[in-house]
């Protein structure tokens, strides 16, 4: 049981992160980011890059750093790029489904190209194992347990105490409200998708350190991402956070119980039936 | 000359080219390249009934080919059904999970379609890895019989593919065009761009949803069972999401709402995908660029180059713009 | 300072609405704008205040040219606009859309005076300061509307039919807040159906018809409401 509990709340955690930053994207700006799984791979491959011996040997730490720094202009480009020019048009959801999609498929080849297939390593930001009633946790594991909520606390926080945080809800809530405060919505897109990016990119890292890296590595994160949410309410914070621990209980149960091959169809089918019944999901508003 | 016997000229001409064509690309790699474009161009053309006529943000259509190539290669290895009632069962049970997968997504709004379609081609994709035994799991079923008439098996004559490749191409776009410019495309349309308005006009806006969505999958699965046999084999790649990439493309560049721009897209990308099969993996990165111009700069796909006469009544695209809504008295509240 | 519209034209797509409208407001002035429904007053004052684009003509508050300021540009100076029936921010607390509406910053440092002031006007907002928006009632949320316009310090306010859809008494209770929002010098453009409220209110009224402004009574005093209303409805009033 103890092993399950752990793997759930540390796939939990993880979920967490990488379902925060497409809620944040979806909540401000009403589009869906299909390419969130290459920028988690992005910030792996950046903080390796910095980090391992085989490349600049800079260290964990300054991989880390180099990493967010990184996310956050990719971030920035990728808005820029994919999704600007079709805000506020027609069919804009749609489009940037579309444009998302192709810039996921644009970065993994272009990382599979200048990095290759082959699995690397990346160092974790901690070492080591602790034993806990009995169950062997690794620290990186203990480590996304904690992060996750720190960070995401951190990040309500700011939501709720802070100008740009609650211009960020302003524009999720009525855009043309928030234009008559004075809010430059187009800055509050840029924020909210650099900081998506830098989520997404640390949620790289720290999966990184846990598994290998390869390029196709946001692939499945992105497909429970979506699980989560969907399921939690896209828009709501609350909700993805809920969201993805009930996701990672699920399928650490579900991978032991019923196997590994099993677990995404019982996620596909719980999705499914919870969109039927309620169609915003868990805590979502409709848009 | 009057429309009809032009329509009759051309078939005449496309029915011509179809007997010519098969002796042109007779090589492997170019046959070869001929018969998955041909196929293509079905899957993508039918996928423009329901994203682009009728607006309806289905990611479940490639489910539709991939279920169906699995049905064929379940039924003629497992089940021992006899070749031709196989893709007939593949279409059964396309047109059974197309109704499903209706009564999911017009359950939805916005952009929850294109999620909970999504979902469901997941689901699909997961079912089809879990299940090793029936579906042979990551690795695909492999060995599915030649498609035969009498004793003539095609293995041995890919030709045969080919015509019927071509075959399944040409009755496929009749039944789109017939129809897209039957009453029941209009009101498709009309759903896409005015829903109120052909609601309130007495339109029944799910029915002709449900078989918007069911009756883009019928040729949608033949193509499907069709691609198994002649590949001989059904692995879960026909879900991947390249090739979902790569029929969107399909779609999006010869425009979408007009039938006819999606299959000559399939032929011309799936002709240059090979072409730059020398790069790697780069000419997916070229594929993506390529969906992005094409959705920043010819939104209504290459098509709409040539339909610029009716480019303001019928603005196609997936994203055609509904128009401003504005009735005189009314506030021009509702206004884009 | 004097708000200045000449020959606003603006619309939507193709569709032009609002063809070449000039207003003006004086000093501490109040103007009011109304007319029949779909008309553009309320496209006008979007066109104003930057939401919708404007396609030619000018704004002048004082001295400065605002035609080609952006929305934020535009509540930087001052010229704020209250919408009509807004949900405001439905999942913020009372509390948390008057802060915002101090977003720009000049009004940002004055915010902690501004709540004061608007709590004063609205005694039934600080009742509700830790309730969610989208629990009040279409009076209430009015009222916060225009509080949160207030808090941004505005030279000119703009109200787009601040009494719709509201009952008689929290009508009432609106038109003296306005009125008390006026005598603090604060200049008010007020767009709404209740002619009568804007005869007690204004001094200019402007009727606004197929997005042109047809009629203008420069000085309220020198003519009679019932006037206007047989201009406006013809000879049933």
């Amino acid at each position: 049981m103890g092993p399950i509990i752990i793997s759930g709340l540390v796939s939990g955690s993880l979920y967490a992160l990488v379902a925060a930053g497409l809620s944040l994207v979806w909540g401000a700006l009403g589009v869906f980011n299909f390419a969130h799984g290459a920028l988690l791979m992005m910030g792996a491959y950046i903080a390796w890059t910095v980090a391992s011996s085989s490349a600049l040997g800079a260290g964990i730490a300054a991989g880390v750093v180099a990493s967010v720094v990184f996310m956050a202009i990719a971030g920035v480009v990728l808005y820029f790029l994919l999704v600007r020019p079709w805000i506020g048009k027609p069919g804009a959801e749609l489009s940037v489904i579309m444009t998302t999609i192709a810039g996921g498929i644009f970065i993994e080849n272009l990382f599979l190209t200048i990095y290759g297939g082959r699995l690397k390593v990346l160092d974790q930001i901690v070492v080591g194992t602790i034993h806990v009633a009995g169950t062997a946790i690794q620290y990186q594991d203990l480590l996304a347990i904690l992060l996750a909520p720190a960070l995401l606390g951190g990040l309500a926080l700011l939501l709720t105490h802070n100008k740009t945080g609650l211009a960020v809800r302003a524009v999720a809530q009525n855009p043309d409200a928030a234009r008559l405060v004075g809010i430059s919505v187009e800055r509050i897109y840029i924020v909210t998708f650099a900081v998506s990016a830098v989520l997404a990119g640390v949620s790289g890292v720290m999966l990184g350190g846990l598994f290998n890296l390869i390029p196709s590595m946001g692939a499945d994160p992105l497909l429970r991402a979506f699980i989560v949410v969907v399921f939690g309410g896209l828009g709501s914070l609350t909700g993805t956070i809920v969201g993805a621990y009930v996701v990672g209980m699920i399928e650490a149960f579900s991978s032991f119980y019923i196997g590994i091959y099993w677990t995404p169809v019982v996620l596909f089918v719980v999705l499914i039936v919870i969109l039927t019944v309620r169609p915003t999901g868990l805590m979502g508003q409709a848009t | 000359m009057t429309r009809p016997s032009l329509q009759i000229l051309a078939l005449a001409a496309v029915i011509a080219a179809a007997l010519v064509a098969p002796r042109v690309f007779a090589g492997g790699v170019a046959q070869n390249l001929a018969i998955l474009s041909l196929l293509y161009a079905v899957v993508a053309s039918n996928w423009d009934l329901t994203l682009g006529y009728s607006g309806i943000f289905n990611f479940a259509h490639v489910a539709f080919f991939g279920v169906a190539a699995y049905v064929s290669a379940i039924a003629t290895i497992k089940l021992g059904v006899p070749v031709w009632w196989d893709l007939l069962l593949g279409v059964a049970v396309v047109a059974a999970l197309s109704g499903l997968t209706a009564i999911l997504a017009l359950r939805q709004r916005g952009i929850y379609v294109a999620l909970v379609t999504f979902a469901l081609t997941q689901l699909c994709v997961a079912l089809v890895n879990s299940q090793k035994d029936i579906t042979g799991g990551p690795v695909g079923l492999v060995g599915l019989p030649d498609l035969a008439i009498g004793g003539y098996a095609f293995g041995g004559h890919p030709e045969a593919y080919f015509y019927t490749a071509e075959a399944l191409l040409i009755l496929s776009t009749l039944f789109l065009r017939w129809l897209a410019t039957s009453d029941f495309g209009l009101s498709l349309i009309a759903l896409r761009d005015f829903e109120d308005y052909a609601v309130s006009r007495g339109v029944p806006a799910v029915r002709q949803r449900v078989l918007a969505i069911v009756a883009s999958s019928v040729f949608t699965s033949l193509a499907g069972g069709v691609y198994a046999h002649y590949l001989i084999v059904a692995a879960p790649d026909v879900f991947s999401f390249s090739l979902t990439t790569l029929l969107l493309s399909m779609v999006l560049v010869g425009g979408a709402a007009s039938i006819y721009g999606p299959v000559i897209a399939a032929v011309v990308l799936t002709v240059g995908s090979e072409q730059l099969a020398a790069l790697g993996v780069v000419r997916y990165m070229i594929i993506a660029v390529l969906i992005v111009l094409t959705l920043r700069f010819l939104p209504g796909g290459v098509s709409s180059l040539w339909r610029s006469g009716w480019a303001l009544r019928w603005r196609g695209g997936a994203d055609a713009p509904s128009m401003t809504y504005v009735e005189t008295g009314a506030e021009a509240e509702k206004a884009p | 300072m004097r708000f200045q519209v000449d020959n606003l034209v603006a619309g939507y797509g193709r569709i032009e609405v609002v063809h070449g409208v000039s207003i003006e407001a004086p000093e501490g002035g109040r103007i009011g704008l109304f007319g029949p429904n779909g008309h553009g007053k309320t496209t006008l004052l979007r066109a104003i205040s930057g939401l919708i684009d404007r396609r030619s003509g000018a704004i002048r508050l004082g001295d400065l040219d605002l035609t080609n300021a952006s929305s934020a540009r535009m509540v930087e100076e001052g010229v704020i606009h209250v919408p009509q029936g807004s949900a405001l921010f439905p999942r913020m607390t009372v509390l948390e859309a008057l802060t915002l509406g101090a977003y720009a910053g000049r009004a940002w440092s004055q915010r902690r005076r501004s709540l004061d002031k608007v709590l004063t006007i609205f005694p039934r907002l600080a009742e509700r300061r830790s309730q969610r928006c989208s629990t009040l009632s279409g009076g209430e949320r009015q009222m916060a509307a225009i509080g949160a316009g207030l808090m941004g310090c505005p030279r000119l306010l703009m109200l787009d039919e601040p009494t719709l859809g509201l009952a008689p008494h929290i009508r009432g209770e609106l038109a003296q807040a306005i009125q008390a929002i006026a005598e603090t010098g604060v200049s008010l453009l007020t767009v709404d159906q209740d002619i009568e409220m804007l005869f007690v209110l204004c001094q200019r009224l402007y009727l606004i018809e197929q997005g042109r402004v047809t009629l203008e009574v420069a000085d309220r005093s020198e003519v009679r409401h019932q006037e206007v209303l047989k201009r406006y409805f013809g000879s049933a009033a």
